[in-house]
């Protein structure tokens, strides 16, 4: 009965967990190249359970299961609508690659898109971080009429000035979000290399890829879920109470 | 975890929508003053944290929300509007009019909504809060007192010309009383807004380069006698407006259920 207990505790803190998840998706429902947040359930190893008091010494009768336990987050990396704005250094990706910034804490990816030139005239992002090239060097662009081709070329009054980095991952889930809508590859797995099918469009920026309608309904599964688990946490104690305040008093 | 922690992204997606429903408003309230400039609302989610109750705790990351990152001005270029008022200007193209704000140092506009004025002992050329314009020569546009404003007339490279009728030869005089001269910037999107549509140089949109109207290569060019209004696309924001009205509400929800999912934690024993 308390391995009840635990099993329908297990099944709360799971499910408090994914509502969790689902709130930092809603919240990030208007940030320019979020990509959505899913969890990965899992059950308790298996425990094969052997009846006890038998004739014929303690026979297997099948496995039980412990509860639920979160394995993993993963991230859906699915493309989200573009929308036009009016800046020609903001850019949305078409396609599976990301942009490659540098930060302080080293090479981060984001599909956040919304650049603007610094006052050295380097492409950077709304934070300030330095947008980078194929080879991680920064794209510097002069003041002028700008041009951005779909692989990334920028032209100012008509002259290549740089071409800003697209990277595609043979590992994109092993990338871990780092806040700023950046993405690290903290444990060097994810294997960047260069993206040749991915586009640019110039002039729109990338939504997030959150769809507000079934993150609703996934939280109300969630809610309904935990109070399910609740229910049992609650038939388990009334039992445990029958046990050990009911049995024997006659 | 602590119920702090938990509601935290529900709280975040409140708050920075409403920072979002501000900036609009702004926007709207704005829709109709001469050289104002849209703003939006850039957001980025926070730092992920790890779950600390997983079996392969490296992969369980819990977000924290969202917050805004900036807010950036769009500096497109807003409708022209002719007013025949020989001291209105609009800059057609990139640039931005240089004023001597009231500590001494430059501020930059669009606004030319421009006027005659006593500033010194001198009859200058003034914006509409009195500060004094300047000039290619970084000093004030000084307008003789016997010329009215109804004879100047503002070019496209930026000089400001005044016409007199000589009585001894029956005929107009055209002088130059000066010229206009516009400032432009690398990243005008970093110029920080002081309010009254004037804005300041800083690190971010860096130092200013000043030039012809019309003839230096980049700048844009005057058009006397009009007014630029303001680049605010008033269908623009109100879809704006209803999506982060739905995403505020969106949120307003996810803290509601996280709200019940812990009370009933609460009253677990209670049955």
């Amino acid at each position: 009965m308390i391995r009840g207990t635990y099993a329908a505790t297990a099944g709360m803190i799971t499910m408090l967990t994914r509502a969790q998840q689902i709130s930092n998706n809603i919240a990030n429902v208007n940030t320019v190249g979020y990509r959505e947040d899913q969890l990965r359930v899992t059950a308790f190893p298996e425990l094969l359970m052997n009846r006890l008091f038998s004739e014929r010494g303690q026979p297997n009768i099948g496995g039980l299961v412990n509860g639920t336990v979160t394995e993993s987050t993963w991230v859906r990396f699915a493309q989200a609508p573009l929308r036009a704005t009016d800046n020609p250094l903001d850019m949305a990706i078409q396609g599976t690659g990301m942009f490659a910034v540098q930060t302080t804490q080293g090479v981060r990816y984001t599909r956040d898109g919304g650049f603007r030139r610094d006052g050295q005239n380097q492409l950077v992002t709304t934070r300030g971080d330095l947008v980078l090239d194929a080879n991680l060097q920064p794209v510097t662009l002069p003041v002028g009429l700008t041009a951005i081709r779909a692989n990334g070329e920028i032209l100012v009054d008509d002259q290549l000035v740089g071409q800003v980095g697209l990277f595609d991952f043979a590992e994109p889930q092993q990338l871990v979000k780092m806040g700023n809508t950046q993405f690290e590859d903290q444990r060097g797995l994810a294997q960047p290399v260069v993206s040749t099918g991915t586009t640019v469009r110039q002039g729109y920026l990338e939504q997030s890829n959150v769809d507000p309608a079934r993150a609703m309904s996934d939280l109300m599964v969630a809610q309904r879920q935990y109070e399910a688990s609740a229910r049992m946490v609650q038939l388990q104690d009334e039992m445990t109470q029958r046990a050990a305040n009911d049995i024997g008093r006659i | 975890m602590p119920i702090s922690q938990i509601v935290r992204s529900a709280v975040s997606g409140m708050l920075s929508h409403k920072l979002q429903l501000d900036t609009i408003a702004n926007n709207l309230a704005n829709a109709n003053t001469t050289g104002f400039k849209t703003a939006k609302v850039h957001f980025q989610d926070v730092l992920y944290q790890n779950a600390t109750y997983a079996t392969n705790v490296d992969d369980v990351q819990l977000g924290a929300g969202v917050r805004p990152s900036a807010i950036t001005p769009a500096y497109t270029q807003g409708a022209l509007e002719q007013t025949d008022l020989p001291t209105d200007v609009a800059i057609y193209g990139d640039g931005f009019f240089r004023v001597r704000s009231a500590d001494g140092t430059a501020a930059f506009t669009r606004n030319g909504s421009f006027h005659l004025d006593i500033v010194g002992g001198q009859r200058v050329l003034v914006n509409g809060d009195g500060l004094v314009v300047l000039g290619a020569d970084n000093g004030p546009l000084v307008v003789g007192s016997d010329l009215s404003a109804q004879s100047l007339a503002i070019l496209s490279n930026g000089d400001v010309q005044a016409t007199r009728f000589d009585e001894a030869t029956a005929r107009d005089v055209v002088t130059t009383v000066g010229q206009i001269s516009l400032a432009r910037f690398v990243n005008p999107e970093g110029l920080e807004r002081i309010g009254q549509t004037l804005a300041r140089a800083t690190g971010t949109s860096g130092a200013p380069e000043v030039g012809v109207p019309g003839t230096t290569a980049g700048f844009g060019q005057l058009v006397g006698g009009t007014l630029e209004k303001s680049n605010v696309n008033v269908a623009d924001e109100m879809t704006n407006m209803v999506q982060a009205q739905r995403a505020y509400s969106l949120s307003v929800q996810a803290l509601r259920t996280l709200d019940e999912m812990i009370g009933l934690a609460n009253n677990l024993r209670r049955g």
